[in-house]
């Protein structure tokens, strides 16, 4: 049982809810508030952390920089993506964004003089010159957990970087709950619940909508960057389509529409999906490492079916929203 | 009504000497759709639609189903593209405008179901068709907070008024979806005074709705066009209340405009009364023996009692005061 309370491991697995919280909170603005389905979130985190690992690596672009710049071409990617496909109904900008997430995959993978291909941007300078970008964010860390050693007596280094994304969540949670409430996030949930009519009282929906997900995907890009800053070094793998769907997770589980749910849900999410590789007692220990990884996916599946069949509305969402939506 | 049929028709003191021996020149309409076609595929649903508003009137826009008086509302309104013709608003075109430039302009439609915000509040709802709010573009948001500030409480003010005016202030906090069918529409009627519009174009606002309630709605579209000057297009079945209460009648009939005129003009054509009015003509009090058919295409005109026709009305279908009426432009009259 003592492994349970790992600090190393729970801290590793705030960091992670506290990265995919993040990429929900992009979801959020994109499909609680404006009501566009976007399955392909993760292409906006790669193509962040990879043009932030470019630009420090080939371009010797310091990090902090480099990650600012990184946002931008997020959005700018939004901007892109938006301009030929938002004019489509929902089902059918659902699929393309599916395939925009494939194409930036596909393209991780195999644009190598790029992106070092399959083995990612440890590659970036060939596979004879092994690199990173990360060192001012390792310096940070180091700061981080020294102020932490001082008021805890100790503290592990994931502890620092978890502390780090928590406050830059929080950040984003302002940020989002800001412009939610604004008559800017007035004007996305009227979007949402009748674009028609938006459109006759005089909204341009095509402006919100490419406004949105511009803003969603600098989000997902900060998603994306700090995820790149954490591990040190990212590849194709790391941006695989199932991160959209925990994000997804986290957005359902917590409730579309209320701000305040996606950390609820980002560490209901962690404790659950960390959890199932990790607890050490029963039914947990009925399996090995390798099936665990298989029972983690269906255990967050059956969570999300039991929860929108006795709280369609999530965790934290509003009834009668769900109920009129 | 009268009075609003009265300063319609009358175009004011006129200097006789500054005209010399030509008629005074009629002021442009507000609304003049000439020969407009609209087509999906094959299907042509309005061809060669041509009709005029004047500024102030009380408009509406009748025919059986099918008639494409709805396709010809979504035409103005930049709902869908004219295939042909011209739209004109103020003297500018709009026609292939989309909907929020032609809203901007002052043309705002409601729908025929009542589509409202209904995951937000009807305070909110009305809210959002003020204009020239800094806070609803994006960087002003952020940048102009003061500005935003003000602007929010001015339209706040306004949006309450309007939910006064049509009965909802005591919902100004619910959700609008838990309204019910008509009070969804007056919330949709007041927030499209909310966008201070010139034209008004409303589909259909009495479907949907029961009669009294649906009464009640009109009467209460019919004041607020009176105080605010509005000018007012809408579609309707219930011709009871068409007849009573618009300045001018534009019948459609076939995806054309088959006559516009007064009321009392409209129903004596024998070509609208064959498309359209007959069977609720026959229905009218003092017809003995009329048949009723339940409207035309299963939801046409209906009949009704009397007392719906008011005596202001009835003068004034009878008096022959010279109305906004549109001198048939060809195709009109024998378009069908």
């Amino acid at each position: 049982m003592s492994s349970v309370f790992n600090v190393g491991f729970w801290s590793y697995v705030g960091v992670i809810a506290g990265i995919y919280g993040i990429l929900s909170y992009s979801l959020q603005l994109q499909f609680g508030y404006c009501g566009l389905l976007n399955f392909g979130q993760v292409a906006f985190m790669a193509m962040s952390g990879y043009t932030m690992a470019i630009l420090v690596v080939r371009l010797h672009i310091d990090l902090w920089a480099a990650g600012g710049i990184s946002l931008v071409v997020a959005g700018l990617f939004g901007v892109l993506m938006g301009i030929p496909t938002l004019r489509l109904r929902a089902d059918y900008f659902a699929i393309v964004t599916i395939a925009v997430g494939e194409i930036v995959d596909y393209l991780a993978n195999n644009w190598s003089s790029l992106t070092g291909g399959a083995l990612g941007t440890l590659n970036l300078l060939g596979p004879t010159n092994a690199t990173t970008y990360d060192s001012s964010w390792q310096a940070l860390e180091d700061d981080v957990q020294g102020w932490f050693a001082h008021l805890l007596g100790s503290a592990a280094t994931t502890v620092a970087t978890m502390a780090v994304v928590w406050v830059i969540f929080a950040v984003v949670a302002g940020c989002v709950a800001f412009l939610a409430r604004s008559p800017w996030g007035r004007v996305l949930q009227a979007i949402r619940d009748d674009e028609d009519a938006a459109a006759a009282i005089g909204k341009d929906v095509f402006r919100y909508k490419l406004q949105v997900l511009a803003v969603g995907g600098v989000i997902a890009g900060l998603a994306g960057v700090l995820y790149a800053f954490q591990a040190a070094t990212i590849g194709p793998s790391d941006f695989d389509p199932t991160i959209t769907f925990y994000a997804w997770t986290i957005l359902i589980l917590g409730g579309a529409t209320r701000v305040i749910a996606v950390p609820v849900a980002a560490v209901v999410f962690g404790i659950l999906y960390g959890g199932v590789l990790f607890f050490t007692f029963p039914p947990f220990s009925w399996f090995n490492s390798a099936q665990r990884s298989y029972l983690q996916l269906m255990i967050v599946g059956v969570a999300l079916v039991v929860l929108i069949r006795l709280r369609p509305q999530g965790l934290l969402g509003r009834r009668e929203e769900a109920l009129i939506g | 009504m009268a009075e609003r049929t009265a300063a319609l028709a009358d175009p004011g003191p006129v200097d006789v000497t500054s005209l010399g021996s030509r008629p005074p020149a009629a002021p442009p309409p507000l609304l003049d759709v000439r020969a407009v076609a609209v087509s999906f595929g094959g299907v042509r649903a309005v061809e060669e639609a041509t009709l005029a508003v004047p500024e102030g009137a009380f408009a509406s826009l009748i025919g059986p189903n099918g008639a494409g008086k709805t396709t010809l509302l979504h035409a103005v309104s930049g709902f869908c593209r004219p295939s042909g013709g011209e739209i004109r608003f103020a003297g500018e075109r709009i026609d292939g405008h989309p909907p929020h430039a032609v809203a901007g302009r002052g043309i705002v439609r409601t729908f025929q179901r009542g589509r409202v915000f209904p995951r937000l509040t009807c305070l909110d709802n009305v809210r959002l068709g003020g204009k020239d709010h800094p806070g609803e573009r994006f960087v002003a948001n952020l940048a102009r907070r003061g500005a935003r500030r003000r602007r929010e409480a001015e339209l706040t003010a306004q949006a309450r008024e309007l939910l006064g005016d049509v009965g909802l202030e005591a919902k100004a906090g619910e959700l609008a979806g838990t309204l019910s069918g008509g009070q969804r529409k007056l919330l949709e009627f007041a927030r499209a005074l909310m966008c201070e519009p010139r034209l008004v174009l409303l589909d259909e606002p009495m479907a949907g709705v029961n009669p009294t309630t649906g009464r009640h709605l009109m009467e209460r579209i019919a004041a607020l066009h009176e105080r605010r000057g509005l000018t007012v297009l809408f579609v309707e079945h219930q011709l009871d209340v068409v007849m009573e209460m618009s300045d001018l009648v534009v019948v459609m009939a076939g995806g054309r405009v088959i006559r516009s005129g007064r009321p009392d003009e409209v129903r004596a054509d024998r070509g609208v009364q064959d498309a359209y009015l007959g069977a609720w003509e026959a229905t009218r009090p003092g017809r003995a023996g009329a048949a009723v058919d339940g409207g035309t295409e299963g939801r046409g005109p209906e009949g009704r009692s009397p007392e719906r026709h008011g005596e202001e009305s009835r003068q004034r279908q009878a008096g022959g005061e010279p109305g906004p009426v549109e001198p048939p432009r060809p195709g009109e009259r024998d378009g069908r």
